[in-house]
């Protein structure tokens, strides 16, 4: 008797080795879905830099940036997706929600001008990053890329690749609204 | 004459990769092996050695500059992990989230050797019985 439940579990083994394989699989597919761009810089202080800014050329460090909530945009004229996120730039410039800081990415500096120049510029201050140093720093992966820096210079949300309204709603202003209560 | 240009030519050639220019042949080995390490963010299953996106060439920079500030490899490898995740390293370390990637090998081929083993047992079985079963015949034979 026991020697039949030998024999057949072990006529059951490749197929145990196969449901093994589909399990992990199943996961890795899943995974790999939602974390194409995991997010290590997330809750991680925004990195120390130093450079200047676009237009008046003024030294700019991470100091510049930590005291109240910003909101730091991944831009260059080069950028298609910068385009389409523009509009949402602007409208939160214009209802004064939050101060939001460029850092205008692997760009001329006269390329960066006439594109704001044409589109409106939402942006309070622009970092300029010509060779990707702080954006390497950041982990980011190209144009556009959007993060939420706190009071304390922690970044809170990050969004990859073009900030639509529902990510806004759903990944950045909760935590505005809840932190903000908090200070 | 040749043998002089043409070496003069190969000396030409190596120090650099993507414009750095390298001290020694030891140095630009260790940031060939370095940059294949890594994978680029953007192209998904191409390394930073082999790719031409804006980020890899970035990150090629990096690479240099790293080994140019005195930083092993490890603490290269631990500085852009710490940018990009574990994702950018193409052999990923042993934690808590990848112990089923290390894990399942090991225990698909004890499994395998498991399975096989008893097979053989099996076989050992049947040729003993068959052979029994011979001598019983003989015996049997023998007796009749």
């Amino acid at each position: 008797m026991q020697a039949r439940i030998k024999t057949r579990l072990l006529l059951a083994t490749p197929l145990i080795g196969f449901g093994i394989l589909v399990f992990f699989l199943g996961i890795g597919f899943g995974l790999a879905k939602h974390q194409i761009h995991p997010s290590a810089v997330l809750n991680e202080p925004f990195p120390e830099f130093e450079s200047k800014t676009l237009f008046d050329e003024a030294q700019i460090t991470r100091e510049d940036l930590v005291g109240t909530f910003q909101l730091v945009n991944v831009w260059a004229s080069w950028c298609d997706g910068c385009i389409v996120e523009h509009g949402l730039f602007l409208e939160l410039a214009k209802s004064e929600v939050i101060s939001i800081i460029g850092i205008n990415y692997r760009d001329s500096a006269d390329d960066a001008k006439t594109w704001l120049y044409e589109r409106g510029n939402p942006y309070e201050k622009i970092v300029v990053d010509p060779h990707g140093e702080l954006c390497v720093d950041l982990g980011v992966y190209g144009a556009p890329e959007t993060f939420l820096v706190d009071p304390e210079g922690i970044i809170r949300a990050k969004q990859v690749g073009v900030l639509t309204l529902t990510a806004w709603m759903e990944k950045f202003e909760p935590l505005l609204e809840a932190q903000v209560e908090q200070y | 004459m040749l043998i002089v240009l043409f070496v003069s030519f190969t000396f030409m050639l190596t120090p650099s990769i993507d414009g750095f220019v390298f001290e020694s042949e030891a140095e630009r080995k260790r940031y060939g092996q370095l940059i294949e390490e890594f994978r680029c963010p953007q192209c998904v299953n191409t390394n930073l050695a082999g790719s031409d996106a804006p980020i890899a060439q970035d990150l090629r920079k990096t690479v240099f500059s790293l080994m140019r500030e005195g930083k092993s490899n490890q603490e290269i490898r631990t500085h852009l992990r710490e940018r990009y995740g574990d994702f950018i390293l193409f052999r990923p370390r042993f934690t808590p989230g990848t112990w089923a990637l290390w894990g399942t090998p090991i225990v698909l081929l004890l499994l395998a050797t498991w399975f096989l083993l008893g097979i053989r047992e099996k076989r050992n079985a049947i040729t003993l019985n068959l052979s029994d079963l011979q001598r019983i015949r003989e015996i049997s034979g023998e007796r009749t």
